[in-house]
């Protein structure tokens, strides 16, 4: 079976001296699994090396059977583009661009055929629950709720093989937080991807069958 | 969605300053384009307004005050050549035709022309043209008047009309002594020669001769309230003034050139009475005169074109600071460095595409507007519309100019740093 994410003997280093080394850690494919820590120890650094936007200094991640360290440039981001999805704790949203287009515009990097690619976004755009009134407002202008879900359906618009979620739910209300969570699980499983999220919140730790402490990963390598 | 939608939409999102970029454009592409071909159109005017005489005779201190004053009717000359004068310049050479003319009075401003029938015959207001009519044709007696195509617009004459014309007062409506006791007849408009000539009015020689060899007679007169009717038989040569002698030489069928010119015009140089001129070569000497002011007028539409994208840099420079954001999710989404920058370049060129086709617009209205003005105050009639070759240049140009206003801008975007732009914790 094909692992969603291979890392092996990965090393990074800050130009500040702030330094990550991983040994080894793999998530299965369609496996949902929660990496765990205090604020400011790497979490966020080490999505950025899976997504290839941070330069590893030495080691392999592979993505679907791909080594992304051995991809440069514009290899690189369209490989990412098709199968890799990003959600943030902020949502990035394209601001001028609507909720449907932002969809729309994650799918450009896909193998999704151009004739699909409307009726998929509005698809999405149903299971995450956006009214159809909304999905042509520009998304600078939608609630913060609102926002969450779109950036959850742009996340798995290219049919990706793993979504990346750095703090999903940092900025949102515990009763929200668990909601979003749930509709970010729900997603990825009904598309098919594997979930690596990242959170200081304990109270995550309940919803993911996986928790992997990223101090455990660093000291000596979870599998 | 595609790269070409999200550019657009991007200069849709920032629709103030991508409007003020766009008009700083086309305002300059405007001068530029509306300069050059005014240049071009006022050029076309001269040359063609030199017509097909190899010599011009005045009496004119310098032979362009000559061109100027007997050809495109700048000013009255100041002096006449004696009819004695005139004859012995005929008979010196077997030219292949000369006409005489005579410039003074006017009709409401608009120059009057006492000229021989040969002017319609021989003379082609711009070589290789002859003459045509609107409406009616040549004069064949004193009193009547053939009316050039501006004139007769300005003036709204029509063949059958009566005209009293006016002694001197080029240029101006008001008038100075009319010629009241002798009223002439309109017999011909012309067509539009595009020269000087159509906002002249032409009569015979000896209109002009009858008229003021009477108002001399009665000047000496005084006292008298008789008027002294004079006949064309009655005129003494020194009342029978002309200004101008055109003068062509023989030439072989298919070609303007001579092989006697040089010869002849050195010779009628060399008379201190008169002063002779190559129409054709001193519009070139005016050019080049001009051709200075000519060069500061385009190097200062140049400067507004260099400005314009100077502002476009800074637009896109300033709001690259604000869409770093926009950048990294781009790049976060599949979207390579290299088009990114694509991207930054194409919203340049588009501004540089739209605000060289408003350039293009604005630059039509300014040229309809400049030719009415320079045809109503010079009566040169200018077709300063740009063709087809320069519209294409200038769209080229402007795009290629913002383009490379636009190079510093996408590479700020392509340098993007990712990371640093999401902002995330961790």
């Amino acid at each position: 079976m094909t692992l969603a994410v291979s890392i092996d003997q990965l090393q990074f280093r800050y130009p500040d001296g702030f330094s990550l080394s991983v040994s080894s850690l793999n998530v299965e494919d369609q496996e949902q699994m929660l990496l765990a820590g205090i604020s400011g120890t790497g979490k966020s650094t080490l999505l950025h090396l899976i997504a290839g936007i941070e330069d590893a200094k030495s080691g392999k991640i592979t993505i679907h059977g791909t080594d992304i360290t051995a991809l440069a440039g514009a290899a690189r981001d369209r490989f990412r583009g098709r199968w890799v999805g990003m959600v943030f704790q902020t949502h990035h949203l394209l601001p001028g661009f609507s909720a449907r287009e932002n969809i729309l515009i994650a799918m450009m990097a896909s193998d999704v055929p151009q004739s699909e690619r409307p009726v998929r976004a509005n698809a999405l755009l149903d299971k995450v629950g956006l009214s159809s009134s909304d999905r042509d407002r520009s998304a600078d202008r939608l609630s913060v709720g609102q926002q969450q879900r779109v950036a959850v359906a742009r996340a798995v618009a290219a049919r990706p093989a793993l979504v990346l979620a750095d703090e999903p739910t940092a900025s949102l209300d515990p009763k929200n937080a668990d909601a979003a969570i749930a509709l970010l699980q729900e997603t990825c499983k009904a598309e098919g991807a594997a979930l690596l999220c990242t959170s200081h919140d304990p109270s995550m730790r309940q919803r993911f069958s996986r928790v992997v402490e990223l101090d455990a990963v660093l000291a000596g390598g979870a599998s | 969605m595609n790269d070409f939608s999200i550019v657009l939409r991007s200069l849709r999102v920032r629709l103030f300053s991508t409007a003020v970029a766009v008009a700083s454009v086309a305002v300059a592409v405007a001068l530029l384009l509306l300069l050059l071909s005014l240049r071009e159109s006022a050029t076309n005017v001269f040359r063609r307004g030199s017509g097909n005489a190899h010599i011009i005779v005045g009496a004119d201190a310098s032979p362009m005050v000559v061109v100027l004053n007997g050809l495109f009717y700048a000013n009255p000359p100041a002096r006449a050549i004696p009819f004695s004068k005139l004859q012995e310049i005929r008979k010196s050479f077997p030219w292949a035709w000369t006409v005489a003319t005579q410039l003074g009075d006017s009709y409401h401003g608009s120059p009057l022309v006492a000229t021989e029938s040969a002017f319609f015959e021989k003379f082609e207001p711009s070589a290789g043209r002859p003459w045509s009519f609107r409406s009616g044709g040549s004069f064949s007696a004193p009193f009547e008047v053939v009316v050039g195509s501006t004139a007769a617009a300005i003036h709204q004459l029509r063949v059958g009309d009566e005209i009293v014309t006016t002694h001197g007062a080029w240029g101006s409506r008001e008038g100075g002594h009319q010629h009241e006791n002798h009223p002439c007849k309109v017999v011909g408009i012309l067509d539009s020669t595009q020269t000087a000539h159509d906002r002249a009015l032409f009569t015979p020689l000896e209109t002009s001769w009858v008229i003021h060899a009477e108002e001399k007679r009665e000047k000496g007169h005084e006292g008298s309230h008789e008027h002294l009717h004079v006949e064309v038989a009655d005129l003494q040569d020194d009342e029978k003034l002309v200004t101008n002698l055109l003068l062509r030489l023989p030439t072989r069928e298919g070609s303007d050139a001579s092989a006697a010119m040089q010869a002849q015009y050195d010779r009628l140089r060399r008379d201190p009475t008169i002063t002779a001129a190559q129409p054709a070569q001193e519009v070139v000497r005016l050019f080049a005169i001009v051709g200075s002011i000519d060069e500061i007028l385009l190097a200062m539409a140049v400067a507004v074109l260099v400005s314009a994208g100077i502002g476009i840099l800074l637009s896109l420079y300033n709001s690259m600071e604000m869409r770093r954001r926009q950048v990294a999710v781009l790049r976060v989404l599949g979207t390579s460095a290299a088009r990114i920058f694509g991207m930054v370049l194409a919203e340049a060129a588009l501004i540089g595409i739209m605000g060289a086709l408003g350039g293009i617009v604005l630059s039509f209205i300014g040229a309809s507007i400049a030719s009415a003005v320079v045809e109503a105050r010079v009566g040169l009639v200018l077709d300063p519309t740009p063709t087809a070759r320069v519209m294409v240049a200038v769209i080229a140009g402007t795009t290629l100019l913002s383009m490379i206003a636009g190079a510093l801008p996408a590479l700020r975007a392509y340098r993007t740093p990712v990371v640093r732009n999401l902002s995330s914790l961790g």
